[in-house]
């Protein structure tokens, strides 16, 4: 155990040395899975069957793609606003209960009273603006994820084997958090409610639901990732094809990672599945042409499987995501990741230094959680905007240089540099800055 | 004030339209220059197409008629809102040519065409007349079964109604229809002499049915339901007399069917004694179908079961539905007009009529027997306590103890004197009660006075239930005020309201809406209310006006109060009128004088303006009365509502208006506290707007806390302040409070146990005249449930709102119904909006309605009673199943308010008051259609519907 813990400590420290990192969100971020053919490095001679290395990215943003995939202010990811009076309606797990039926009660009767031949306004109504907050925050991470890839002197059947270990460790933030409180300060309902309850936010949602509004920020490391590779080339004898490789992978996904804390409203889950284990699954096709030119395609997915915990859940479903009060345990059946990327690369056309670009596309069906306890409704836990699906689109680009293509052909230690900027295009429900990163990796 | 209408017809397209605008919150139409209309009929269409129509009939053909003019002799008539502002759809159905009767060529004319129509009864919507020429009434029946009035049908040539001889009748009377079967119940003569002629003991009720290939009316033997063509008989009219006397009756009947009690209600005129022997004769019998017999028979009963002698007071005129008399019958005369069936919400049944026995007068509620076992007393009177009229819905009466009587509060809906509403110009023959309609609980009577507006129009008395569901007494009976509707319309002589769709009433009325010092002119217009804004009704600007003073950016129109004619302290002189509007905003008040004295006649305002000269809108707001913006945001506005020359105030100079809000109360005054004398109107040479009235703030004792007002109610010298955690109550006894720079208040906090939050507050008093102020009575609605309180030091928990044994709910509002307008009432019932704010079983934000009673004051623990019509409902008529802002009710619906609903824009709902509790629709008017939506109020001196809200005012009237 101690053991281990020294390892991660290490592992930690050389990730905030070297400034590298990655993360996964309250929202899904486009960062790089470990196992992203994006970062695929070319195979290293056969001779070298033992590769190290580590993978590097790093981006920040202050927007996101809503779930309609509109760009918004990043935390409206879920909600254009945050609001306040649907979490008067059905607490169940709100703390200090009297008094906050109290303040339900009070809003209920500010203002005036109707008689017979009158008539008062009065009770605070959601209007679209009283008890609305507007949010926004910014948004940065920083990935390292060291990794491992041995080649199975094994032949058990035609191709290659490989045997890959991933452990990312994260370095994220949402910061610089900002809470526009959108109630007017006109009439007797609105001032009731500034005074009960919106003036002191931060203080009420701790007092009633123990949600921190505050700036979040954690390194930890990210989810454990095993990865058995399969590759078999098939040179060609034809003008312009040269040879066609193809590869395919399955593994598995362990949750070492922190979970999302879920007394921390803008806080991320550091676990790529946020808790769940996950089946990564992939199927993929290169084709070498003469003139340095390859092309590919591959096609990924991973299983998640369900995973039980406390959340925070909705009681009544106009309640918004980043003001929920009351916890419950529910289980999370995730929808199935999938993804497709299509790269061009001009292979090795100078020595060692390799140019791609890639288009990729993922997408990731709406998730589902069953609700342990009777306190909540499926169905309203269910209309989280957060469980909804996400998808992105984005072009990669990636500078790669082999060393051992040619400076280091008789080394025995071969190593590989590689760097790319990733662009998002679109995408919904999702984070996505610019990323840039790199890779470093030796096989020996 | 009021314009008169401008109309065009459309004669050629058989359709009409209004083009021009008039009297006070109507669409109306003038039917036809030539024609006075004196029939009609009302229905709502059907479940499928629920278009609600009224029928005119034409009461005559004068000689300048012309052929233009004589399809309108029969026509229906529905609002159209597809223009820019709604208007009367106006649709002739006795065409000229073209019809067909009785599946022949259309060629002909229709045999309605230029004739009068006397009678109307509707068959599935579908109007069934009798028509008269030159004072000769015809002896068919004709029923218009395409809605274009192209296709008639009538008995065949071939076949005569007949009497209960088996002999043609001479003529046909009247009539009432059922749906289901369709069949239409004919009150016809017997032969060869009219209804009234004493030598035709013939006289019946005919049965006709459509013919199975629906071209003509089969008529039928009423001994056994059979189809025989010639040899029709019709049911002998007897059971009308007591002691077996010959009797002598009048040429009016008036009949209604009720489907849900299976029976036919004939109600007679002028029924007496033929001889001066002992005996007595009843106004109303009842028909039914015996299927006990066999074959099974039509046939009629009295309407009392086992009617004899013993059931009457000797002599008296007090029993409404007949009379004995110990030594000539022919000593009184008894008649029944305009019946109706009302199925009240807490599901008993009561026959509503107008009745005059030997002069006593009025519009009565007499119950009837259902579900008994015995059927031959179904639909029989029941039996009712000797003082109060209360029904046991037991058993028929047994001596003349358990008689229904004129007198009994449970009985009289309105007496005869206050038919039209007031005093001065009271209708006091059943002539003026014109006709009646009921919708939900509430009786509606048309009433016309000849020339004067006050007594004139639609008026309505809604049932005040006990705690058994029984009608105990009836909303605004009494005799000092009954309740108008739908604004000033004029003479009315028939109507209805849609209880499907809209809510909107319909009237048969006359030509002018208003009269000053003229005549109303002859009743040929048809007036339709309906959910619009004053502009787009064309009846005024004052939703214009509204929104001008209070913009939507500030929020609109927060609150709107009126404060009726009888409200005291205003002026109580014979032929003097005032009523105001006082409407609030977030940090301004308007007062608006509604109703003003126009040559000696009550006037409903339409030009409204602040603007010299006679202005009647008067604005005092935050920017130039330091305490309105000293309380500001404003949450409440009260009269103090004492009577003249009375206590410390014999000079009169007890008119205030005070003000709630946030932070405090403001009250409008002289410099040195004075408040006005009686009101007459609002003046800017004299009260409100001649400088030197100024609000002052209140200034309350140390320890007395007036911020967060909800309502203040003023009774019997004494304001109630209800904040949100007290009730306050302080005397109005010296103007030294009212002053600038004024002395403490002297306010004193009514204990509540357990410290609830107060959601409103209701006072009684145990009479209308003002009294000592100690014997006020209070409920008071809170988050703990409902308290009675004698508003001094005793308050005790009545009712905590247990629903499934959950613990206790907020009481939101009070809305009550009670025996007197304007503040002064003495008992009532209450409408309670009550809400969910724990955290029970029943989380969901579903509101409820309870309906309580209050019948008098003489127990606090036993204060306000839950009307139970099922046996655990606790008194809760209704789960709204959301959140709601407001409640109103007018008997024939309680109305509530959302005004938004999660950024989604809100709704006025109605909900109808009937037993099923099952029919409801959202009126959205435009006002919701551009902001939030105040509330639903009834104004007290028209009652005018009135919804405002951000952006100004809709009304309905």
């Amino acid at each position: 155990m101690t053991t281990m813990k020294t390892f991660k400590a290490l592992l930690i420290a050389c990730s905030v040395l070297i400034l590298s990192s990655t993360v996964c969100a309250f929202a899904p971020t486009n960062f790089f899975p470990p196992f992203d053919p994006a970062l695929r490095l070319p195979p290293a001679p056969p001779r070298d069957p033992l590769r190290i290395g580590f993978n590097i990215e790093y981006g920040d943003t202050k927007h996101c793609r809503n779930w309609d995939g509109d760009k918004r202010d990043l935390l409206q990811i879920n909600d254009d606003t945050e609001s306040v009076i649907p979490l008067f309606e059905e607490p169940v797990t709100v703390a200090n209960l009297d008094e906050f039926l109290t303040i339900k009660t009070q809003l209920h009767l500010a203002g005036g009273c109707s008689r017979s031949g009158g008539t008062t306004g009065c009770g605070i109504f959601d209007d679209g603006t009283a008890g609305h907050f507007r949010l926004h925050g910014k948004f940065d991470q920083l990935e390292v994820t060291p990794h491992l890839r041995y080649v199975l002197p094994l032949r058990l059947f035609p191709g290659d084997l490989a045997l890959s270990a991933y452990l990312p460790i994260r370095h994220a933030r949402v910061h610089g958090i900002g809470a526009q409180d959108l109630t007017e300060n006109l009439l007797d309902w609105d001032l009731e409610l500034h005074e009960l309850f919106t003036d002191d936010i931060q203080s009420n949602l701790k007092r009633y639901g123990n949600l921190d509004w505050n700036n979040w920020s954690a390194t930890d490391l990210g989810d454990l990732v095993f990865l058995l590779e399969w590759g078999k080339d098939f040179p060609q004898k034809k003008d312009d094809l040269k040879n066609v490789d193809l590869h395919a992978a399955i593994g598995v996904s362990c949750p070492t990672g922190r979970e999302k804390d879920e007394d921390k409203a803008f806080s991320l889950a550091l676990s790529n599945n946020d808790g769940a284990w996950s089946m990564p699954l992939s199927i993929g096709i290169d084709l070498d042409f003469k003139q340095h030119i390859a092309l590919g395609a591959e096609a990924n997915f991973e299983i998640l499987f369900d995973h039980t915990r406390n959340r925070r859940l909705k009681t009544e479903i106009h309640q918004t995501e980043f003001m929920l009060l009351n916890k419950g345990r529910a289980t999370k059946d995730h929808g199935l990741t999938w993804k497709f990327y299509l790269y061009l690369q001009a292979y090795r056309f100078w020595r060692g230094l390799s140019l791609k670009a890639a288009y990729e596309y993922t997408k990731h069906d709406s998730d589902h959680l069953t609700p342990k306890s009777d306190d909540f409704d499926s169905s309203i836990i269910n209309s989280a905007h957060s469980l909804g699906e996400w998808f992105r689109h984005e072009f990669i680009f990636t500078l790669n240089y082999d060393f051992f293509a040619r400076e280091c052909r008789k080394c025995a230690v071969k190593p590989q540099l590689s760097l790319f900027y990733k662009l998002p295009v679109s995408g919904k429900k999702i984070i996505m800055p610019q990323t840039v990163g790199g890779q470093l990796a030796i096989s020996f | 004030m009021v314009k008169r209408m401008t109309m065009a017809l459309a004669l050629t397209a058989g359709m009409a339209f209004t083009t021009g605008q008039s009297c006070f919150a109507t669409a109306s139409v003038k039917i036809n220059e030539h024609l006075t209309y004196a029939a009609s009929a009302f229905t709502q269409g059907t479940l499928a197409v629920p278009v609600a129509t009224l029928y005119a009939g034409a009461d005559n053909i004068p000689g300048a008629a012309v052929d233009a003019d004589k399809p309108y002799s029969l026509c229906s008539a529905t609002l159209n809102t597809s223009g820019a502002q709604p208007a009367v759809a106006l649709k002739a159905l006795a065409l000229a040519d073209g019809v067909t009767v009785n599946g022949a060529t259309p060629t002909v004319a229709s045999p309605l065409w230029g004739k009068q129509i006397f009678n109307i009864a509707l068959v599935n919507s579908f109007p069934a007349v009798t028509v008269s020429v030159g004072g000769v009434n015809d002896k068919n029946v004709y029923l218009v079964t395409r809605s274009d009035g192209s296709f008639i049908i009538k008995n065949a040539d071939d076949v005569t109604i007949n009497d209960a001889n088996t002999q043609a009748t001479n003529e046909v009377v009247a009539l009432a229809a059922s749906d289901s079967p369709a069949t239409i119940f004919a009150a016809v003569s017997a032969t060869t002499v009219s209804w009234d002629d004493a030598s035709g003991t013939n006289r019946g009720i005919a049965l006709l049915r459509p013919a199975s290939d629906g071209k003509s009316l089969d008529v039928y033997e009423t001994t056994n339901l059979k189809n025989t063509g010639a040899t029709n008989i019709a049911c002998k009219l007897d059971a009308i007399t007591i002691g077996g006397i010959n009797y002598a009756i009048g040429r009016g009947v008036n009949m209604i069917w009720s489907s849900e009690l299976g029976r036919l209600y004939c109600g007679l005129t002028e029924v007496t004694g033929k001889d001066a022997v002992p005996g007595g004769v009843l106004n109303v019998v009842m028909g039914r179908y015996e299927p006990q017999s066999s074959p099974t028979s039509f046939v009629l009963k009295p309407i009392v079961y086992s009617v004899v002698a013993g059931l009457f007071n000797a002599n008296a005129a007090d029993q409404i539905i007949g009379y004995y008399a110990s030594v000539s019958a022919q000593a009184l005369t008894a008649t029944a007009k305009n019946l109706c069936i009302m199925h009240t919400s807490t599901n008993k049944y009561y026959l509503i009529l107008c009745s005059d026995i030997g002069g006593t007068q009025g519009v009565f509620a007499v119950p009837l027997l259902t579900g008994l076992d015995d059927v031959d007393q179904n639909g029989t009177v029941s039996a009712v306590n000797s003082v109060t009229g209360v029904a046991t819905f037991l058993t028929p009466p047994l001596d003349v103890t358990e008689m229904p009587k004129a007198t009994q509060p449970a009985i009289k809906v309105f007496s005869g004197p206050v038919i039209g509403g007031d005093d001065a110009y009271a209708a006091t023959t059943t002539d003026n009660a014109t006709s009646l309609f009921v919708v939900g609980d509430t009786v509606y009577l048309c009433a016309k006075h000849n020339d004067h507006n006050v007594s004139s129009g639609v008026f309505a008395a809604t049932a005040l239930f006990n705690e058994n569901g029984a009608i105990r007494a009836w909303h605004y009976s009494d005799a000092d005020q009954a309740q108008p509707v739908m604004g000033q319309v004029g003479q009315v002589v028939g109507g209805g309201r849609d209880a499907r769709v809209t809510g909107d009433f319909y009237a048969l009325t006359t030509e002018n809406s208003v009269v000053t010092g003229g005549v109303f002119g002859d009743v040929n217009t048809i007036r339709i209310s309906h959910w619009e804004s004053t502009t787009n009704m064309g009846i005024g600007n004052l939703s214009e006006v509204l929104s001008t003073i209070f913009p939507a950016t500030e929020g609109g129109v927060l609150g709107l109060y009126s404060f009726g004619r009888k409200t005291l302290g205003f002026t109580t002189t014979d032929g003097q009128y005032f009523s105001m509007l006082v409407a609030m905003g977030v940090n301004k008040i308007a007062m608006i004088q509604l109703v003003t004295t126009v040559a000696g006649e009550l006037v409903v305002a339409t030009n409204f303006h602040t603007s010299e000269p006679d202005p009647n809108v008067f604005v005092f707001d935050a920017t130039n009365s330091p305490a309105l913006a000293a309380i500001a945001p404003l949450t409440y506005v009260e009269w103090s509502r004492m009577e003249q020359e009375r206590g410390f105030r014999a000079d009169g100079t007890h008119g205030w208006l005070f003000v709630g809000g946030r932070k405090g109360v403001a009250v409008l005054s002289a410099d040195d506290g004075e408040g006005t004398a009686n009101v007459v109107a609002l003046s800017s040479s004299e009260y409100p707007g001649n400088g030197d009235w100024t609000f002052k703030q209140l200034n309350p004792d140390v320890g007395v806390d007036f911020t967060n007002v909800r309502k203040l109610v003023a009774r019997n010298e004494r304001m109630y302040v209800v904040t949100r955690e007290h009730v306050y109550y302080f005397n109005m006894n010296t103007a030294a409070k009212f002053k600038t720079n004024p002395i403490f208040v002297g306010a004193t906090a009514i204990p509540i146990l357990n410290d609830p939050l107060i959601g409103d507050l209701v006072v009684f008093a145990p009479s209308a005249d003002p009294a000592d102020p100690d014997t006020n009575i209070g409920v008071i609605a809170t988050s703990r449930g409902l308290y009675g309180s004698d508003l001094l030091a005793n308050t005790v928990l009545i009712n905590d709102l247990l629903i499934n044994n959950a613990p206790a709910k907020l009481a939101v509002q009070l809305q009550l119904l009670s025996d007197r307008s304007c503040g002064r009432q003495t008992n009532g019932n209450l409408y309670a909006l009550v809400t969910n704010m724990t955290n029970d079983d029943e989380q969901k934000p579903n509101d409820k309605l309870y309906r309580f009673d209050v019948p008098d004051l003489t127990d606090l623990n036993v204060l306000a009673k839950p009307v139970v019509v099922t046996a655990d409902d606790g008194g809760k008529m209704y789960d709204f199943g959301t959140y709601e802002q407001n409640i109103d009710a007018d008997g024939s619906f309680f109305y509530s308010t959302l005004p938004w609903y999660y950024g989604t824009l809100g709704n006025v709902t109605l909900y109808l008051q009937n037993s099923a509790m099952n029919s409801s629709f959202n009126v959205l008017p435009l006002l919701n259609e551009t902001g939030r939506v105040t509330g639903v109020m009834h104004d007290e001196a028209t009652g005018i519907i009135m919804v405002p809200g951000q952006s100004g005012m809709d009304v309905n009237g």
